[in-house]
């Protein structure tokens, strides 16, 4: 194997592993778990068996340089994966901030009466 | 016929974005028909809706920064379960509704049982003739769209006139921006509330027509939509 295709294991690895942590902390459900742990498999098996080889074969991609491309793909996707649930639960926290100020300042509040 | 303890119980919810011309005319319109109990929740507004909403006999309530509508519904419907609202209802703030639905909709849940009663623009043929072709268009992709994801057909399901009893409110949790119309139906599901839809009339003025949704914005809650079940959000 080449070295790129070891570090790409490693980093699947790693992110397999955060895929699970994050479950076990409850910071991701177990839907969403099962969609990103598929996806490193899909990942992991693509890397580390020659179906890769004949999958761009079939394609025409053959060149070790577009394993580049996949890689950074792949980590584009995790970024992507994680700006994304971290942007959604700051929204959450905001608007729930919200409507609780505006709860609380609201109480006894009808005017002119 | 309902009478004035019967509206008493009920509380109007009014989410106001920018309604500084519409919000007194539709706050007056509801007290005119003898609804008292009326909650305006102004939602981070840069016009003067919140000054105007503070001189009215309401309930004045007000998010510091605009949350969408979703969010100022369910500010305004936890506020009115705090107060002991029998029911609660729903009402836009553009003045496209009718307050006399709203005794009807009373009527219908008194008698019928059901948890929730929906507003429908679509059960009566001279309703249906009101509205634009490129709204009836848009609004029936959008019932589709819902049974997809609720598995609920409804001839409206996205009418902003509703009215719930205590049970609805308390349970139910809606998402910030426009989606909070399809998140009351996948809310009926998950919960296997009754529901009834029930006829009224939607007034589409040059004011209410600029202030609904686009096609754009559409497109952009079906995609919300679809992330946020995607990824279970």
């Amino acid at each position: 194997m080449q070295g790129i295709v070891y570090l790409m294991v490693i980093i699947i690895l790693y992110l397999m592993a955060k895929t699970v942590y994050n479950l076990k902390l409850d910071k991701i459900s177990f839907r969403r778990f099962c969609f990103w742990f598929l996806i490193w498999t899909i990942a992991l098996i693509s890397v580390t068996t020659p179906i890769v080889g004949f999958i761009s074969d079939f394609l025409g991609v053959g060149r070790a340089a577009d394993l580049a491309v996949y890689l950074s793909v792949l980590l584009l996707f995790f970024f992507i994966f994680k700006l994304f649930v971290s942007v959604e639960e700051n929204r959450k926290i905001t608007t729930l901030l919200i409507r609780q100020i505006a709860l609380n300042q609201a109480k006894g509040k009808k005017k002119n009466k | 016929m309902i009478n004035s303890k019967q509206r008493n119980k009920v509380f109007v919810v009014i989410a106001a974005y920018n309604e500084e011309k519409s919000i007194a005319k539709v706050v007056e319109s509801l007290f005119d028909k003898g609804y008292k109990n009326i909650v305006v929740v102004n939602d981070g507004s840069k016009d003067k809706t919140y000054s105007i909403i503070n001189k009215l006999n309401v309930y004045a309530l007000h998010h510091p920064i605009n949350r969408g509508q979703g969010a100022a519904l369910k500010t305004g419907i936890d506020f009115a379960h705090i107060q002991g609202a029998e029911y609660i209802v729903t009402f836009d703030a553009d003045g496209q509704h009718n307050p006399d639905d709203i005794d009807t909709m009373l009527h219908t849940i008194s008698k019928t049982k059901v948890d929730i009663c929906l507003g429908s623009r679509f059960l009566r043929k001279n309703d249906i003739k009101n509205v634009p072709i490129s709204k009836r268009i848009l609004l029936k992709g959008s019932a589709l769209v819902v049974f997809f994801y609720s598995g609920i057909l409804l001839s409206d399901a996205h009418n902003g006139l509703r009215l719930m009893n205590r049970k609805v409110a308390q349970k139910i949790e809606l998402g910030d921006g426009f989606e909070h119309a399809s998140d009351f139906i996948t809310e009926i599901r998950k919960y296997k509330l009754k529901y009834v839809e029930v006829p009224v009339t939607i007034l589409y003025t040059d004011y209410s027509m600029q202030k609904g949704q686009s096609i754009f914005n559409s497109f952009k809650i079906l995609f919300r939509m679809t992330v946020r079940k995607i990824l279970d959000l």
